[in-house]
């Protein structure tokens, strides 16, 4: 594992989540159908604007898993995807690489996380 | 009601469009600014809740264009924003949005704010209505101009000042005296059942033509006494039928529909008949010109313990002052006024 500010945050949160589903779990399990699919879409995203050195398609795309990283109660991914929006919006692309490495083990945990809750997720 | 939430990230549209249905609302959603706007335009959307940053249009030139369009109906605008936008709150605030939710809330959160959003709405909806039919109701009695908004205005003078004295501050509060200013102008609804022969008849009414006329205070008061009954949840048609009913009762019991006397006659009736009579007075009638302040209140301080209630003569004395200040600024041409309704010399319409 690299060694990141995320060691402090949480990967997940499922308290956080189910109370604001209200205890629902059918409507927790479904948010997290719906987050991993597109995060995992997102991710790649990152990936070719990157390569195309798309600093605003970066910073939209960061912002956005930010945002839904924040809703699901994932406060680590929540994180990484707010550096990499930082970055993209100071246009230091030479260091969104290790970030997105970075952001790609918090996947990892977060996963694992989410796998040990017994929520685990159709799409993944 | 309708709401459309307007939001690019799919777990928090998920949450919204969940969490309003659930909470019976009516939910439509746009993934950008520029997709609500035309939903906007198409709809009768109350509530928008937007999200901050967006592709295509942003939260914030949403609201813009919100404000710019001037819909018929107003429409709420709650922003989401992130927690630490906070900031930014002053640019929302500029931009014409009426709340903020920070992501991520809870359910809660989300009812409290879509609960005051909606009361707001409704109360704006529920003032248009009545001053809309009041209005109608008058469109056909040429004679009163600004009567309708003079009228309001005293009434809330006098309700104001009552809410201040021992007597009156458990009964008057300003939700009172709110609902008072939002229903004073139906006093007079029921003449839409007066026949134009009378209504517009210029002279003096014969006596038995004044017998008509006066039905006008029994007609409105039945019409919002059944509106009532099938809203019994609505108090201010509580209040509306009370006002419409009793403005024209008298303090001695010498008054009409009924002939109520002193604490008999509903509250409202009896702050409505001062006002009434006020700008009656103080307007121009084709069988009178228009009094000044001064012999007006002569009238009205004669009035005292007989046609009005002696506390709210006294409420009057206190704020003359704002009277004088709103008869003259909602004053009119004088030429405006035409025809007239001759109803007795201290009577108002
Ligand atoms: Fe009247």
């Amino acid at each position: 594992m690299t060694v990141g500010e995320s060691k402090t945050r949480r990967s997940f949160e499922p308290e956080e989540l189910l109370s604001r589903c209200v205890g629902n779990l059918d409507f927790a399990q479904h948010l997290l159908n719906l987050f991993t699919a597109r995060f995992v879409n997102d991710l790649d995203q990152l990936e070719q604007h990157l390569q195309l050195g798309d600093a605003d398609g970066l910073m939209r795309v960061a912002h956005t898993m930010k945002g839904a990283s924040a809703n699901i109660a994932a406060p680590g991914l929540q994180e990484q995807a707010g550096r990499i929006e930082e970055l993209a919006r100071d246009h230091r692309l030479d260091q969104i690489s290790t970030r997105l490495a970075l952001l790609r083990d918090e996947w990892a945990r977060f996963s694992e996380a989410l796998a040990a809750t017994g929520l685990p997720c159709e799409e993944t | 009601m309708k709401i459309l939430v307007v939001e690019d990230d799919p777990v928090c549209t998920e949450m919204l469009d969940y969490f309003l249905r659930q909470s019976g609302y009516d939910v439509t959603l746009a993934a950008n600014g520029r997709e609500a706007f035309d939903l906007l335009r198409d709809g009768d959307f109350r509530v928008v809740i937007s999200d901050w940053e967006m592709p295509e249009m942003s939260g914030l030139e949403l609201c813009r264009r919100i404000r710019n369009r001037q819909f018929s109906e107003y429409v709420y605008v709650i922003l989401l924003t992130c927690r630490e936008g906070r900031g930014d709150m002053v640019a929302g605030l500029n931009a014409g949005a009426d709340d903020f939710l920070t992501k991520p809330f809870q359910p809660d959160e989300l009812n409290l704010r879509v609960g005051a959003a909606e009361r707001i709405v409704k109360l704006e909806s529920r003032d248009l209505l009545i001053f809309s039919l009041a209005k109608l109701a008058e469109s056909r009695d040429p004679e009163t101009g600004a009567h309708l908004e003079r009228m309001r205005e005293y009434c809330r003078i006098l309700g104001d000042q009552l809410s201040k004295t021992p007597e009156f501050r458990d009964r008057v509060d300003a939700d009172f005296v709110r609902t008072l200013y939002q229903t004073s102008p139906l006093h007079d609804i029921g003449k839409v059942g007066v026949p134009d022969a009378i209504l517009l008849k210029p002279g003096r009414l014969a006596p038995e033509e004044f017998e008509i006329m006066k039905q006008h205070a029994a007609i409105g008061g039945r019409t919002l006494d059944a509106a009532l009954q099938a809203h019994p949840r609505a108090e201010y048609l509580r209040l509306a039928r009370d006002i419409a009913w009793s403005h024209h009762e008298r303090y001695d019991g010498k008054g009409y529909p009924r002939g109520l006397a002193g604490d008999e006659i509903p509250l409202a009736g009896r702050i409505v008949a001062v006002a009434d009579v006020y700008d009656a007075l103080t307007t121009r009638r084709v069988y009178k010109p228009a009094f000044s302040h001064e012999k007006a209140k002569a009238i009205i301080l004669d009035g005292r313990g007989t046609q009005f209630d002696p506390s709210i003569i006294d409420a009057f004395l206190a704020r003359e002052d704002d009277f004088i200040t709103v008869k003259e600024s909602l004053s009119e041409a004088p030429d405006e006024e035409m025809a007239a309704i001759p109803l007795g010399p201290v009577s108002a319409g």
